[in-house]
């Protein structure tokens, strides 16, 4: 399928009603579209994916292959990403009465200057469809006039099943639970162009490899959640967009005996679900990743791929000694990932070139008895942040508790995601004690040159590098 | 009267925002709207040279492209706070000066929002650029003068000597960062003329009487001419008062286009357009005698403001308020630099102000070895030292006491580094709170129904502070009737003034205007209860009593001095290796005379201690030290608290009401939570490490250097 005939109009269905655009651009933001149209009640506060005000419902699937409502940014969601889908925003969910999640909110005063309230009314109700009424559901929420406390009891009062007087639900049942029954959030295929730019989202890895050599101009999106600021800011001319979000092979997520194979565009927040308890470091940065969200969205495929320094899964997925498989038109090869970070915001990837999955393998070093594993994420806010330094560290120790192999890896403190590979080899053969790490730490202090920036100081972020080693030991070893 | 005032109530207008019907100001449906986007200066300091349109002109929807050379005209009000005000005093577009980076230019009119920044863009400027002033290291402090009527510099006693004798002295000097407002609601302006001489704005204010009258002189029209609608304000906090230049130029070149216009700022834009706390430095001077009684105190402070306007940021009001001392001694210095205007921002003064005092007053305490709620206790004033003013319904030795209590204060270690928990330090601090109780005239109007239901109206607003639910809690308290039959309509210039909302005076303002305006309705009906007038109005078959009160402060400002008190109680927790700070755990206990919603009260108290926590954990707006441009200009780089930032906060009231200051006895919660927070936290800090921190925000590359 080399020439899709692309159509000119894109259909979703908002609050349950259907609609059918013709001539929009494909990369105008869903939360655009929904201002321009008058339906103000879904807010912009920031445009960035920060604030939360923006929060919509989106039907997907979630890691049980089930439909579910799904808590998303729209000011970073293309509008032509959503085609096909069930938007809710906040207009959509009172019927008559208001919902349970609303009714909370106003007895326990969540709301006071109120534009943050649809945000965090559309993240209260997709959680209490997901059952995860708890404080996290509102990570991705910020708000500055409450300060949070009468939000969190909302949440618990609905939890506990107590919403007063209205949001009792309605007669016949939840018509929101019902609809979770009979729909399939399957993505379609989709040719789009509006407004001279063309939207590809093939099915299969087949069809975007020869679209991207068709179109080497193309931009390749999966969640949006980075290139989405480009388009909610009109930084960015997006001719030609490849959406990866629909090709099944990029979709899969398969855990065997020695590794577990994650597609591009699995969405972190499927991730978390599924391999919970598998690798101790991945579920603790994860916990920590943006907010719930942006995980819904962002693809493990799209944070390798934008190579940012900073980002927060690289250096966990290479203190795992983590594989990139990577597929062209002419065949698949497997890199460590450790070779597919070049510099700053450059990787190994050619031109029609496409990431296929990350690979993480879960055996320990042969001569290996056991594995401490840990990531760390410092950050200035305690939730919805990007890091000063994230760290991620792997170490696999023998029966005499000596250093058999040892993974140090690092974001935010140089031009890429990096790990110590130097001090690495001398951690080899040494007792997992204090001596060590007091030896190591003055070599860690100085293994890297970080910059100032205002997040932290390049003496700040050094001292990070050392001193997260060394609680990483404290941890592990229950010395607190 | 029924018994509501001091209970908690649901806000009534919670339902329209839950519901997303609330409009704000940017979402007002106009036909024939057009858009706007503004044209920033690229530098801090300089003269534009040329600038180019023509290219934007000729793009596609672009309407028109305003700058210096084709200004509108405006008319600069008077300016004063009593008629009029605007943030800025230079009004948009007046030359081809920039004072500082990303001050406005221009502003290219659309058919779209795209299509107008699209037009922006394809503005080319050429500048004569001069070093821009922004090393607060090397600009030149003078005299600050007076503001709003107030002289800054203030002595009593003699401090040379009351310093020389003390024996126990504090000589220290305590730093607090530029910080933003952020509201989660941009700034965000429709103009709408109807022909050239009458114009509608939809604009969120704190001010509604006053944006029209400041409007009206802009244009030079009557002031029934304006039209000010502002139902819903998405968050101020200080920056959405009066007028800023984008809004000026906003509804200037609308007259122009002949169109309805809308102008939004981004978040790059608020940083530089929409105000900001200025950064601080104070030195403060504390002398005492060996059991702890002050002799002396020195505050001198220096702060910041733009080329174009004068903002001080009035630390040193605090000072004669909190602590008897025989030697006092106030100064405050200016200097200007290349940066944009600064403003009121949650407790100006006060909130650094008690930084450096309470941070200085537990530097006393640890230096005394004196419990700091005992040193507090002991100094506490009964009067207003500047104004030789009694205090009227004090009761701050009550917030230290019962704060103390409720915290379980007298557990605490006096000694540093002396408590941990899961390999982490702990340390509990305290610092006092305090805010003066402002009141203002406001006006009225109520109208009882035959159904029992009434109408409140006034050109008040709520800016998410409760003052929606307030008008209604106190016009059922006097007329008997539910809140819920009560409907309250604000935020429109048409009703009658109901002041400002701002020195977190509107509930002291309204709440006596309200009650005064039912208990006129119950006169005019000649009958004791609203049930009665109901009943008589149905039999008579009137439509509908109505009548209309204000009520303004009086004689009781020059035999009193009014002021709100609180004490605050922190514990935190500080991982050494990596320099996390946390707030855990947190006891304000508040004295703002009567409470009249419970629930906002708390939450009032609850949503400051959070936007203090922030000031005191990361909230710093950087200039880039070579251009003057903000560097922060996102939610990513300006930081404020999470959820996940947010302790456990509980918030009691004590006191009585302060019947010298109003009928109802309310002096207003808005701004006092924030005072003395970082104060708390540096303190408690000081307990956990025994590193003593002056410089905000407390980040974690200070607490490990």
């Amino acid at each position: 399928m080399t020439t899709q005939r692309l159509e000119n109009h894109l259909t979703l269905t908002i609050n349950g009603e259907m609609v059918r655009l013709k001539e929009v651009s494909p990369t105008m933001t869903l939360l655009q579209y929904l201002q321009q149209s008058g339906q103000t009640g879904t807010k912009e506060g920031c445009g960035d994916g920060d604030c939360g005000a923006c929060t919509v419902a989106v039907i997907g699937q979630g890691c049980d292959r089930k439909p579910h409502y799904q808590a998303m940014n729209s000011c970073l969601i293309p509008l032509a990403a959503v085609a096909g889908q069930e938007i809710v925003t906040v207009e959509g969910i009172a019927n008559g009465q208001l919902h349970p999640v609303q009714a909370a909110m106003v007895q326990t005063g969540g709301s006071q200057c109120g534009y943050c309230t649809p945000g965090f009314i559309i993240s209260l109700f997709a959680a209490y469809y997901d059952r995860t009424l708890e404080d996290a559901a509102v990570e991705g929420n910020l708000c500055r006039c409450t300060g949070y406390l009468p939000i969190r009891r909302a949440a618990q009062r609905v939890a506990s099943g107590q919403s007063g007087d209205e949001g009792v639900l309605h007669v016949g049942g939840d018509r929101f639970a019902a609809k979770l029954e009979h729909v399939t959030p399957e993505l379609s295929p989709l040719s789009y162009t509006g407004n001279n730019q063309q939207f590809y989202r093939p099915t299969r890895l087949s069809d975007a490899l020869q679209l991207l050599q068709h179109h080497p101009e193309s931009i390749l999106v999966a969640g949006a959640t980075d290139l989405g600021l480009e388009m909610s800011h009109h930084r960015q001319a997006f001719p030609v967009m490849i959406s990866l979000e629909a090709i099944a092979e990029l979709q899969q997520l398969e855990q065997m005996a020695e590794f577990v194979e994650i597609g591009a565009a699995v969405p972190l927040s499927r991730i978390e679900d599924i391999l919970r308890g598998v690798f101790p470091s991945l579920d603790e940065m994860l916990h920590w990743f943006a907010a719930r969200q942006v995980r819904n969205r962002a693809t493990i495929g799209g944070n390798i791929g934008t190579a940012s320094p900073i980002g927060d899964l690289p250096p966990v997925l290479l203190s795992l000694d983590a594989e990139v498989r990577i597929a062209g038109l002419v065949g698949e090869r497997t890199i460590p990932l450790a070779n597919f970070f070049k510099d700053y915001r450059q990787t190994d990837l050619q031109p029609g070139e496409i990431i296929v999955s990350v690979i993480i393998p879960k055996a320990i070093a042969p001569n290996a008895t056991r594995r401490l594993s840990q990531s760390y994420k410092v950050g200035k806010r305690g939730t919805d942040d990007i890091s000063i330094v994230a760290a991620a560290f792997t170490i696999d120790l023998d029966s005499e508790d000596r250093i058999v192999q040892a993974r140090l890896a690092y974001g935010g403190v140089a031009a890429t995601p990096v790990r110590a590979i130097a001090i690495e080899q001398q951690l080899i053969g040494k007792p997992w004690n204090m001596t060590t790490i007091q030896q190591i730490k003055p070599l860690l202090e100085t293994a890297f040159t970080p910059l100032t920036d205002l997040r932290g100081t390049a003496e700040y972020r050094k001292l990070l590098i050392a001193n997260l080693f060394e609680k990483f030991f404290v941890e592990t070893s229950g010395l607190q | 009267m029924s018994n509501v005032i001091g209970t908690s109530v649901s806000r009534t207008e919670g339902r329209a925002k839950v519901t997303g019907s609330a409009t704000y100001s940017a979402e007002h449906q106009i036909s024939g709207l057009v858009h706007g986007y503004l044209i920033t200066a690229s530098v801090a300091n300089g003269q534009i040279r040329a600038i180019d349109t023509r290219e934007a002109e000729k793009a596609p929807g672009v309407i028109a492209v305003f700058t210096h050379k084709n200004a509108p005209k405006v008319f600069m009000p008077k300016n004063d706070f009593m008629n009029s005000k605007i943030y800025e005093a230079r009004l948009p577009l007046s030359d081809n000066q920039v004072h500082y980076a990303g001050q406005i230019i221009g502003l290219v009119v659309a058919d779209t929002f795209e299509r107008a920044r699209h037009g922006a863009h394809l503005v080319k400027v050429e500048y004569d650029t001069q070093t821009p002033l922004i090393d607060a290291k090397k600009v030149t402090f003078k005299e600050a003068p007076p503001q709003f009527g107030e002289e800054f510099a203030f002595a009593k006693g003699n401090i040379a000597a009351g310093l020389a004798n003390a024996a126990i002295k504090i000589e220290a000097t305590y730093t607090s960062s530029t910080e933003l407002h952020a509201p989660i609601e941009p700034h965000a302006i429709i103009a709408h003329w109807q022909g050239a001489d009458a114009l509608t704005v939809y604009e969120h204010t704190q001010w509604v009487a006053g944006a029209q009258r400041t409007y009206a002189e802009l244009f030079a029209l009557p002031a029934e001419k304006v039209r000010i609608v502002a139902p819903y304000i998405g968050g101020a906090f200080g920056c959405k008062a009066v007028p800023w230049p984008h809004a000026i130029l906003c509804a200037a070149v609308a007259r122009q286009v002949k169109r309805p216009l809308k102008v939004v700022l981004s978040r790059r834009q608020m940083t530089a357009n929409a105000g900001h706390r200025s950064e601080t430095e104070q030195m403060l001077r504390l002398a005492a005698t060996k059991d702890g009684m002050l002799t002396a105190i020195a505050h001198e402070v220096k702060s910041y403001t733009s080329p174009v306007d004068v903002f001080i940021e009035p630390c040193t009001g605090i000072t004669p308020v909190m602590y008897t001392v025989p030697n006092l001694q106030l100064k405050q210095e200016l200097a200007v630099m290349n940066i944009g205007t600064p403003t009121f921002m949650r407790a100006p003064g006060e909130n650094p102000g008690l930084w450096a005092l309470e941070s200085a007053m537990d530097e006393l305490a640890w230096a005394l070895k004196m419990d700091p709620v005992e040193l507090r206790l002991k100094n506490e004033t009964r009067e207003h030292q500047r104004k030789g003013l009694p205090f009227s319904a004090k009761h701050f030795a009550d917030c230290l006491n019962v704060g103390a209590e409720r915290f379980g204060w007298n557990d605490r270690p006096m000694q540093v580094r002396s408590l941990t928990r899961d390999g982490k330090r702990v340390g509990w601090g305290m610092a006092a709170a305090t805010f003066p109780g402002l009141r203002g005239r406001a006006s009225v109007k109520v109208r009882l129904l035959p159904d029992g239901t009434a109408h409140v109206l006034t050109a008040a607003n709520d800016m998410g502070t409760g003052a929606y639910t307030v008008v209604a809690v106190t016009a059922a308290e006097v007329l008997g009737i539910p809140v819920e039959k009560i409907r309250v309509e604000m935020g429109d210039s048409r009703l009658p003034d109901g002041g400002l909302a701002g020195g977190s005076q509107m509930t002291a303002s309204l709440a006596p205007a309200v009650t005064a305006a039912c208990q006129e309705v119950l006169k005019t009906a000649n009958c004791t209860t609203a049930s009665e007038a109901c009943a008589a109005l149905r039999q008579s078959g009137r439509g509908a009593i109505e009548a209309t009160a204000s009520s303004a402060p009086g004689a009781e400002m020059k035999k009193w001095a009014f002021q709100s008190w609180g004490a605050h109680f922190a514990e935190v927790t500080v991982d050494e290796e990596i320099g996390r700070l946390r707030v855990t755990r947190w006891v304000s206990v508040m004295n703002i005379g009567q409470v009249i919603n419970a629930k906002a009260a708390a939450s009032q108290v609850r949503g400051a201690v959070i936007m203090g926590i922030g000031q005191a954990l990361m909230e710093e707006a950087h200039l880039d030290p070579n251009t003057g441009y903000p560097v922060v200009y996102d939610l990513a780089t300006y930081h404020f608290p999470a959820h996940a930032d947010t302790p456990r906060i509980d918030v009691a009231f004590v006191g009585k009401p302060d019947l010298n200051f109003n009928p109802i006895g309310a002096r207003g919660v808005g701004e006092i939570g924030i005072t003395g927070v970082s104060a708390a936290i540096a303190n408690a800090v000081y307990h956990a490490t025994g590193k003593r921190l002056r410089s905000l925000p407390l980040t974690p590359d200070k607490l490990i250097g």
